[in-house]
């Protein structure tokens, strides 16, 4: 996925000018960057919840800027929410089954595809299974989401994302209010999931240390424009990067 | 009290229970599982009812014709509302819905020269002095009776065979959308109800959804209308009041809003409590006389709603734990 | 030009009417989050407990029109103790709420026609003079309207803007949670809202009542959808926006009728040329006129 030249303001106020950005596939990318940089607003670019007012997006070559967030999720572009949204009246099992995205099911008239969807079903529901395992929810999969913890919430949102085969999945600070145990099973599971599956990540994030240990490649955005590209070790030695956290001249003795 | 065993009668209750029945599954699908709150709906039954009697009456349309017309209407005031739907929040959905409802009304009333006004169907300008469209229909409830007779040698009346039309039709839908609600379709929509962020980040296309659901109700509202039309032969713009749609909530409520098989039962009960009022002969009935009694039947549905509301959410066969009313 | 000004003087009464029913029922929903369906019956029952003291207990007229607030403010106080209070206790949700409402408005309506009966009623006080201004025709009874109104508006402006517990019920009704940690006692603000909302309702009776001349039980009911028209318009929970939306909706009524508009929209459309704004308004900003745009579902 590539952004290109991305520029929006709102109300007069620039949230982002001219980020672009280059996700690797098969990689973990990660963009990070203080409050008020501009990262969420491209991230609700990229997933299409807000329109850019210059600049492309493209995924494999195809244009998705300003398209609606559920034709860009049809086009591969997969993502889970810093709130870990469920479903909560529906089940786990039900929360992941959601997230199959061919379904027939889906559409009005698969009502009349009844072996259509049949077929499906049965090839889905061992994927879901392998999931819910893959996150260690199997046991809770009868269980209304709303009745899941926190935690528990942010596997499910994994699962149920994963489940749509994304060609990348965008992470919504993944690390956000998260317990070291859980942070470290997460990590271990995109980890997993890039080597084995080569599955595409992109994550924005405000955890800086878990962010640099997993990441292959790192953007930093300050006040809306990316001031650094490259690898996690250059990040903390990068003047910019520093200026943009602490403030210019940090770190002159004055 | 013995009143209440002339049969006529309470066929007369089933079949307006059977109207009712499809009406309130058109709101049951939109409700119970899209978490629309339509309460405009009658008047896509009005809508549909008009627009069945005006192409028979007015431009000497088929009748079957003007049937599927009347749906069609029905259908196209449901595209509509589904617009509204994507832009709007669900507080002042409603809100809307009750002012397309009641601008359908006052059209209807105002429009005397297609729609006869405050006179209703009647005087809808047409060749006769009197305007009707019951004819092809009673010409086929005749010919039905025939032939039961000659097989079964059962006299069956107007009121009989429409009773079982309605009915017939009935469950035929009811078993239709209660599959339709199995889908995942379906599921989708009651993952909705939550926020739209979720489903379209799974890649679902949830306003279209909304559309759709909105249009199957509307369609559905669209039938019970054209039966309302062909069991009274007579149709005028105080039929489709909002009212209406509030007993269709009721029904829903009664039965238990996330469940098909709730609809009937909702509106059986319904039925049954609305027309049995006129024969208890007991305190506190018994003070008031039959004027007044359509006062109190009201006050007692009024009662029922808010006990429901307050004590029983989910209605006589809804879950606990479904408890849905947002 | 004297049709446009007869026009307006019209829009200003009808909008004047419209402005406080709304402003009342906004402000119920900006505090308690309740959609009260049920409003129309109190401005009916209110009419009719003035024009019954007016009437049948000799009541001069300008007297009842603080008897028809308190009968608003009574009402308004016995159904939240009975109805809404409880509902609050079980965490009633929206719809909930509406559906709540809906069953009041049944019974306070048919109540009340079975008390009284159907029938019209009219205020005491002369229908029909009139005075010439500018070439149209100002009824006696429209300066009442029109005085009462803006009597009342300047009265809700200054609870609303200048005292405590105005300020108190506009915190609270921006944010709900914010407010009640910062310790404010939502009893006290309750309360408030429904002895504020109730005596609009009551005076929104009274001024109805006058306007049309004769009114009978469905008054309220028939009011109550413009008024909700200008309530949304206005985007709901706005107080200020409810008095602006309802003077612009009766503005824009009476001024359909204009005979400039190729011949002009005949009367009895009024209610469907405050609803076709409502939904032209929403086309562009779903959210009303002054709303902010979140997305909610």
């Amino acid at each position: 996925m590539q952004a290109v030249d991305i520029s929006k303001s709102f109300g007069g106020v620039q949230a982002v000018s001219g980020a672009s950005i280059d996700v690797i596939p098969g990689r973990i990318t990660a963009l990070i960057g203080p409050n008020g940089a501009g990262k969420t607003t491209l991230f609700n670019i990229l997933t299409g919840m807000v329109i850019p007012e210059v600049g492309q997006v493209l995924v494999e070559g195809e244009q998705l800027q300003g398209k609606s967030p559920h034709v860009i999720a049809r086009a591969g572009v997969g993502r889970t929410f810093q709130g870990a949204h469920v479903v909560t009246r529906l089940s786990v099992w039900d929360n992941v089954m959601l997230g199959a995205i061919e379904n027939p099911g889906d559409k009005l008239r698969g009502f009349f595809q009844p072996r259509a969807r049949k077929h499906f079903d049965a090839r889905s529901k061992g994927r879901a299974l392998e999931l819910l395992d893959e996150v260690g929810l199997t046991k809770l999969k009868d269980e209304y989401a709303g009745n899941l913890s926190g935690g528990q919430r942010k596997l499910l949102d994994f699962a149920r994302a994963m489940m749509a085969k994304p060609r990348i999945l965008l992470l919504d600070e993944p690390f956000a209010g998260v317990n070291p145990t859980l942070r470290l099973g997460l990590t271990r599971l995109i980890e997993k999931l890039q080597s084995q599956q080569a599955v595409t990540f992109l994550l924005v994030e405000h955890d800086l240390p878990a962010v640099m240990k997993m990441s292959h490649h790192v953007y930093v955005m300050a006040e809306g424009s990316v001031i650094y590209s490259g690898s996690p070790d250059g990040v903390l030695r990068d003047q910019h990067v520093v200026d943009a956290y602490l403030g210019p001249r940090s770190g002159d003795n004055r | 009290m013995a009143d209440l065993l002339v049969p006529g009668f309470w066929i007369f209750v089933l079949i307006n229970a059977g109207i009712y029945t499809i009406f309130a599954l058109g709101l049951q699908l939109q409700y119970g599982v899209a978490g629309l709150m339509n309460f405009g709906a009658v008047a896509l039954m009005g809508l549909s009812a008009y627009t069945m009697v005006i192409s028979f009456i007015t431009w000497n349309v088929n009748f079957l014709v003007a049937c599927l017309l009347g749906l069609i209407a029905a259908a196209l005031g449901g595209v509509f509302l589904g617009l509204m739907a994507r832009r709007l929040r669900g507080d002042y959905f409603a809100i809307v819905t009750i002012a397309f409802s009641e601008t359908f009304r006052y059209v209807a009333r105002n429009a005397s020269n297609f729609t006869g006004g405050d006179q209703g169907s009647l005087a809808i300008p047409s060749d006769s002095v009197t305007a009707s469209y019951v004819a092809p229909w009673n010409d086929f409830v005749a010919s039905i009776s025939t032939q039961i007779e000659s097989l079964t040698g059962f006299t069956l009346d107007r009121d009989s065979v429409m009773l079982i039309a309605i009915w017939s039709v009935a469950i035929i839908l009811l078993i239709v959308i209660a599959r339709l609600e199995k889908t995942p379709w379906a599921q989708v929509l009651r993952a909705s109800r939550e926020g739209d962020l979720v489903p379209q980040s799974l890649g679902k296309n949830v306003g279209l959804m909304r559309t759709q659901v909105l249009v199957l109700g509307s369609v559905l509202g669209g039938i019970a209308g054209i039966f309302f039309a062909l069991q009274f032969s007579f149709i005028q713009p105080n039929n489709f009041e909002p009212l209406a749609t509030f007993f269709a909530w009721m029904i829903i409520l009664l039965g238990g809003a996330t469940r098909v098989v709730g609809v009937p039962v909702g509106a059986l009960i319904f039925g049954f409590i609305f027309a049995g009022t006129r024969f208890f002969d007991f305190p506190p009935f018994s003070w008031f006389d039959s004027a007044d009694k359509a006062y109190l039947r009201l006050i007692i549905v009024g009662a029922i709603l808010i006990a429901i509301v307050l004590w029983r959410p989910q209605g006589i066969l809804g879950r606990r734990k479904e408890m849905i009313l947002e | 030009m004297s049709e446009l000004v007869q026009l307006l003087i019209n829009g200003i009464v009808t909008g004047l009417v419209l402005a406080l029913g709304a402003a009342g029922i906004s402000m119920v929903f900006g505090v308690l989050r309740l959609v009260n369906f049920a409003a129309g019956d109190y401005i009916t029952i209110s009419a009719f407990v003035a024009v019954i003291a007016n009437i049948n207990f000799g009541i001069p007229f300008w007297l009842v029109i603080p008897i028809a607030a308190l009968a608003g403010i009574v009402l308004s106080l016995i159904l939240d103790f009975l109805l809404w209070r409880p509902l609050r206790k079980k965490k009633a949700g929206t719809l909930s709420l509406f559906l709540a409402a809906i069953g009041v408005a049944l019974i306070l309506r048919q109540g009340l026609l079975l008390f009284t009966g159907s029938g019209s009623r009219s205020f005491d006080v002369d229908l029909l003079t009139a005075y010439d201004f500018l070439g149209a025709r100002v009824a006696l009874v429209q300066i009442y309207v029109v005085v009462i109104g803006v009597l009342a508006i300047i009265s809700l402006l200054v609870v609303m803007l200048g005292t405590t517990i105005g300020r108190r019920m506009r915190a609270y009704s921006d944010n709900s949670v914010l407010a009640s940690v910062s310790g404010i006692n939502l009893n006290q603000v309750v309360i408030a809202t429904w002895i504020i909302s109730g005596a609009l309702m009551g005076v929104t009776g009274v001024m109805q009542g006058l306007s049309q001349g004769s009114f009978e039980s469905n008054m309220g009911w028939a009011l109550l959808l413009p008024i909700f028209a200008a309530v949304v318009l206005g985007s709901i929970g706005n107080i200020r926006g409810a008095l602006v939306g309802g003077l612009v909706l009766g503005l824009v009524m009476e001024l359909s009728t204009w005979s400039v508009f190729f011949g002009g929209i005949p009367g009895t459309w009024k209610p469907v040329v405050a609803f076709m704004t409502l939904a032209v308004v929403l086309l562009f900003r779903p959210q009303g006129l002054f709303g902010t745009q979140t997305r909610s579902v």
